[in-house]
């Protein structure tokens, strides 16, 4: 994840890593090791989160995102011929701050 | 760079050393007898120890106009070529920096077992001041570790070959009271 347009204000920030494992995943449970990391010019002191916090924050985070998106042109139907999703939700596409 | 799988660096016989990092020089892609051919062309930093497997540089594969133009040469200096279905199979970790002044940038790393059903791992950090982007990078990564390289090779000879999985990573900013708001989301690790 590189971004060349944000810029990181100061504040706490939250992020989640979702993997979707593959079949090939479950060959060996330790595929589901995962290494994550967080390259950046200054020290970063990186803190888990309990699954119900982390998840609080990013359903706050769509939440907000939701609420302030009224350009109707920016949201995309899934793909209906994805069965998980079909015509039931929608995503934003350009997640740019408003 | 790269790095190769397992633990302790040791050569099981392929050529690649365990727990080592490799330098990763170019890739290629050809067409050789009616089959695409993707390679990669490693350095051991240690000048010497090769891949010893297919299109290595002894391989019967290679023919004289591919090694005018792959520009193979046939000496122990650590340089080589590993087709890249191999490479998947013995390598768990890529990465690529193109910033001119890597020495002002640090890595932090941390190893998380996603098994069960904890499958979503939630991270929070703290920024003391501004961070310009556009002017320093900042980077969040994910990559399955695998087995160790024992595993690997018998994985490999029971026919499974290791295809990485996708990652959505979403970063969000604390704006008031356990409210946030989206920064960036990604797919794909």
């Amino acid at each position: 994840m590189l971004d060349h347009d944000e810029v990181l204000t100061a504040g706490t920030y939250v992020f989640m890593v979702d993997p979707i494992f593959n079949k090939q995943a479950d060959v060996d449970e330790d595929y589901k090791r995962i290494s994550i990391g967080v390259y950046a010019s200054r020290t970063i002191d990186l803190h888990r989160m309990p699954r119900k916090d982390g998840m609080n924050a990013i359903v706050s985070a769509f939440r907000t995102r939701a609420a302030r998106e009224d350009d109707f042109d920016k949201k995309k139907k899934f793909d209906e011929s994805y069965d998980d999703y079909g015509g039931k939700c929608y995503r934003v596409c350009d997640l740019t701050p408003t | 760079m790269c790095s190769s799988a397992g633990e302790g660096e040791k050569n099981l016989g392929d050529g690649i050393i365990t727990g080592h990092a490799y330098s990763v020089i170019s890739l290629y892609e050809f067409e050789h007898e009616d089959e695409q051919v993707r390679l990669l062309k490693l350095r051991n930093p240690w000048g010497q120890g090769e891949w010893t497997g297919d299109w290595s540089d002894k391989s019967p594969l290679w023919t004289e106009e591919l090694k005018q133009k792959l520009s193979w040469s046939d000496n122990d200096d650590g340089m080589f070529f590993i087709p890249f279905e191999a490479y998947l199979n013995r390598f768990v970790g890529t990465s690529a920096c193109a910033d001119t002044n890597p020495d002002k940038y640090t890595m932090q790393n941390t190893l998380v077992d996603l098994n069960g059903d904890s499958k979503m791992a939630f991270f929070h950090f703290t920024l003391t001041e501004d961070y310009n982007i556009q002017e320093d990078a900042f980077g969040i990564s994910a990559a399955q570790q695998g087995p160790r390289l024992e595993k690997y090779r018998l994985l490999e000879s029971s026919g499974q070959q290791f295809r990485p999985s996708d990652f959505n990573i979403v970063l969000a900013r604390l704006v008031s009271e356990n409210q946030y708001e989206i920064v960036q989301t990604i797919y794909g690790g």
